[in-house]
């Protein structure tokens, strides 16, 4: 586990670039800014959406480890970009949300599998949420309110979709996985091919 | 709650969530951009993505053909549908995104109309692996048709997220008519839904519409 965890953190390390404007919403204010960004940035919401379901889908088994070791994830690494801001490219946000979605769709995944993707999915979505526009004695308060946000997404989507036990609502998540997958798989295969395909 | 009154609760529930997604598609087929406010970014994306497969009708008569079909073959087809066919058609999307070419991929989108409404004209039911063969190639053939116009989105994720969501919902739409299969009415109507197609289809393979 520890050594899998090194190896996403580097491979994370490697993938960062510099921060890319996510435009601030004007009026609300620092923390609320922060708090939205998760659900702002569509990168963000499909990798968060897709761990959340796949904690719910497997409560309680799954959801005793893989979601204190998001909070923990997306607390510490917020933590450590406070210090060092940057962004990350939007690849390994896209490659969670495609393994995620795709787990969930197949309805398997064990309690480590769960674990080490909402590990990756709490260090990647905190390593792309530098702020931008924020004044500097400010940014934590932003970055506390994207950690709020984006583990209120997973525990809410975690919590529905735990709920749903009916055969009909447990084919609807796997639908959802599988959209999700699909959706990341696209845009995927755009970022590793940006030229190969003439607009349309 | 004894086992028939939950089987009740879940069709009732099934039911009433296939008629929300009936109703936002046509809404969503009804609605005109709204002016007051520049469609780029995020929504931007999304929108453009989520109409689309809705847009097109040579799309729309094969997802809603995909869904009759499903309700025809019944379970575990049914279900596996909406799972299996986004996967299927996001490697074709990422075919076209890589620009791998594919042979005649309008003529077979065409033809997909034809011979999945033939197949729900007829009201055919082959082994569960063959329709999945016939099912899965043409979802190649239109992801690769929608993957080589997703890099001019506004924004990638939210057009792809929009695009899957349409598509799936045109499933939606098509599974939900074909519920009417339970009745004899509803198994000619459906037939005849299915003859419609193919004949669209045939209209968009010899170049009538």
């Amino acid at each position: 586990m520890k050594a899998l965890i090194v190896l996403a953190m580097l491979l994370m390390a490697g993938a960062c670039g510099p921060a890319m404007a996510h435009a601030p919403i004007k009026g609300i204010g620092t923390f609320y800014n922060g708090l939205l960004h998760p659900v702002l940035v569509p990168a963000h919401l499909l990798v968060l959406a897709a761990v959340g379901l796949l904690i719910g889908q497997h409560a309680p088994r799954v959801s005793r480890l893989a979601l204190p070791a998001f909070a923990a994830a997306l607390t510490v690494t917020l933590a450590l970009i406070d210090a060092s801001p940057g962004a990350l490219q939007q690849w390994p946000l896209l490659a969670i949300a495609l393994v995620a979605g795709l787990a969930v769709a197949l309805a398997r995944a064990g309690s480590l599998v769960a674990t080490a993707l909402a590990l990756g999915a709490g260090v990647a979505v905190a390593l792309d949420s530098a702020p931008d526009g924020a004044p500097d004695e400010q940014v934590w308060l932003a970055l506390s309110g994207t950690g709020l946000g984006a583990a209120l997404v997973v525990t809410y989507v975690g919590g529905f979709a735990a709920r749903l036990e009916l055969p009909w609502q447990k084919t609807a998540i796997r639908a959802a996985g599988s959209w999700i997958a699909a959706s990341a798989l696209l845009v995927l295969t755009l970022d590793l091919f940006p030229t190969a395909s003439p607009p349309a | 709650m004894n086992k028939v009154q939950e089987r009740g609760t879940a069709r009732h529930s099934a039911t009433t969530i296939a008629c929300a997604a009936v109703s936002l598609l046509l809404l969503s087929a009804l609605a005109t951009p709204a002016f007051a406010h520049e469609a780029s970014g995020v929504a931007g994306g999304f929108v453009s993505g989520f109409l689309h497969p809705i847009l097109g009708w040579d799309h729309v008569a094969a997802m809603v053909a995909v869904g009759l079909w499903g309700a025809f073959l019944g379970a575990p087809a049914i279900w596996l549908l909406p799972i299996v066919f986004p996967l299927v058609m996001a490697f074709g999307g990422a075919l076209g995104i890589a620009g791998v070419p594919l042979p005649a991929v309008e003529t077979g989108i065409a033809a997909s109309a034809v011979v999945l409404g033939g197949m729900v004209a007829l009201g055919a039911r082959p082994p569960l692996w063959l329709a999945a063969v016939i099912v899965g190639a043409f979802a190649v053939l239109h992801g690769h048709a929608h993957g080589t116009e997703l890099p001019a989105a506004a924004d990638a994720v939210a057009y792809a997220v929009g695009f899957v969501t349409g598509t799936g919902l045109l499933h939606l739409t098509g599974i939900t008519f074909g519920l009417a299969t339970k009745w004899e009415g509803g198994k000619v109507a459906v037939r005849a839904a299915g003859g419609a197609i193919a004949v669209t289809g045939l209209a968009f393979l010899t170049g009538f519409a």
